[in-house]
């Protein structure tokens, strides 16, 4: 049904396993609105969050990275704090020490030098109304190519993300300023009461014109689409249309029913 | 919770200030502004500070404000303020020569082109425009 699409190729769990590896694992950002697991940010995104996570254009970004220099780093018992430096600003990251670990020999303490460039993975927390990074994986940069990568990425996401967010902004806002998807109004082919717009109403109209109890199948529509559209524009007009009501999945998530159909 | 010594780090607080990278290219453009450039050094000189090469191919002048008191060699990473055709250096950072090795000149290029071309290019969106994480230290 509604995969679950923040977890595609990335989230957390995957990202684990890519940490030898000196670039980031931004795969799980799909489209916008959705919580994106992991992506990189720069120290000034961080900054201007609001409270809780990172939001850019909408989607949510539980777990961040950046990549940046320590300008100083100060032990305590319980945690180290370094404060690090982009070139959009300075903020703290706290990377809290685990005891056990600590006694047998300090490999928990990441190998970092004043001065020193650092990929950090961590979650932005506010305290005492100041953001700091809560730091989980600290990792010394051995590229200095992965610092000109991450700047682009972030630039690349913000860009992504804002071009997300206002193309379901359009899509959306027919839906409101019409009439209620489930009147009962003109149920003509082009008529837009429902808020579909015509790609939509193509693909409504296969599975509303199915007499079958189970509906027609994702396969069975294909064929008649795919010289019009793609693979992923079906998928994603049948994902919108299941999350606005138009439409159910059957016995399996191949099979959709329309909600209006008689 | 227990902890409540916050390391306010009083020699380097918080801010957001956007210092972008920059090629010898746009650094006429940024006269004045701070700036942060790569370069790799050339030579050096005992009076005014030392030369790099930077990832577009020009050989620009750092001016110390104080006399170098170590050797210069391989990839550095120069903060200081523009003065069009050079810089005067606040600091250096160096590279070592495994993290330069393979160095991307055209990659850095054009992210130094970008920043310069782009307005906003960290914004949040639009409903996010408070600065809640920076306020003024006590």
């Amino acid at each position: 049904m509604w995969n679950d699409q923040s977890v595609v190729g990335g989230g957390f769990f995957n990202s684990t396993n890519q940490f030898g590896a000196a670039n980031t694992p931004n795969q799980a950002q799909k489209t916008g609105r959705r919580t994106s697991r992991t992506a990189p940010i720069v120290i000034r995104q961080a900054l201007h969050s609001g409270d809780g996570d990172v939001t850019i254009w909408g989607t949510e970004i539980m777990i961040v990275c950046i990549v940046a220099r320590v300008r100083n780093i100060r032990m305590q018992s319980t945690k180290i704090t370094y404060t690090i430096q982009d070139i959009t600003g300075r903020m703290r990251a706290v990377f809290w020490l685990d005891q056990e670990a600590m006694e047998e020999d300090d490999k928990s303490t990441p190998k970092v030098q004043v001065n020193d460039y650092v990929q950090i993975y961590g979650n932005v927390k506010t305290n005492k109304g100041k953001k700091v990074l809560m730091a989980f994986k600290i990792m010394p940069v051995t590229d200095v190519n992965a610092i000109t990568f991450h700047y682009l990425q972030c630039i690349n996401n913000k860009l992504k993300m804002e071009a997300n967010s206002k193309k379901e902004k359009v899509e959306v806002n027919p839906t409101s300023a019409m009439l209620p998807a489930n009147s009962m109004v003109g149920m003509n082919d082009n008529s837009s009461v429902n808020g579909l717009n015509p790609r939509q109403m193509m693909v409504f109209n296969l599975i509303r014109a199915s007499t079958l109890e189970q509906g027609i199948s994702k396969q069975d529509m294909f064929v008649t689409l795919k010289d019009r559209m793609s693979q992923m524009e079906f998928e994603n007009i049948l994902e919108w249309m299941c999350g606005e009501g138009h439409i159910y999945s059957t016995i399996d998530e191949e099979h959709f029913r329309a909600t209006d159909a008689f | 919770m227990g902890d409540h010594d916050d390391f306010e780090d009083n020699q380097y607080p918080d801010n957001d200030e956007f210092v972008p990278y920059v090629t010898a290219g746009n650094l006429a453009q940024k006269n004045g502004a701070k700036v942060c450039l790569w370069g790799k050094v050339t030579k050096v000189s005992a009076s005014e500070g030392f030369y790099v090469k930077t990832v577009d191919e020009q050989e620009i002048l750092i001016r110390l404000k104080r006399p170098l008191s170590e050797a210069l060699e391989g990839w550095y990473e120069i903060y200081g303020v523009s003065q069009g055709k050079s810089i005067v250096c606040d600091e250096y950072v160096p590279f070592s020569d495994d993290m330069a090795k393979n160095i991307d000149t055209e990659g850095h290029k054009s992210l130094a082109k970008l920043l310069l071309a782009l307005d906003e290019p960290w914004n949040l969106g639009e409903h996010l425009s408070n600065m809640n994480g920076v306020t003024p230290m006590e």
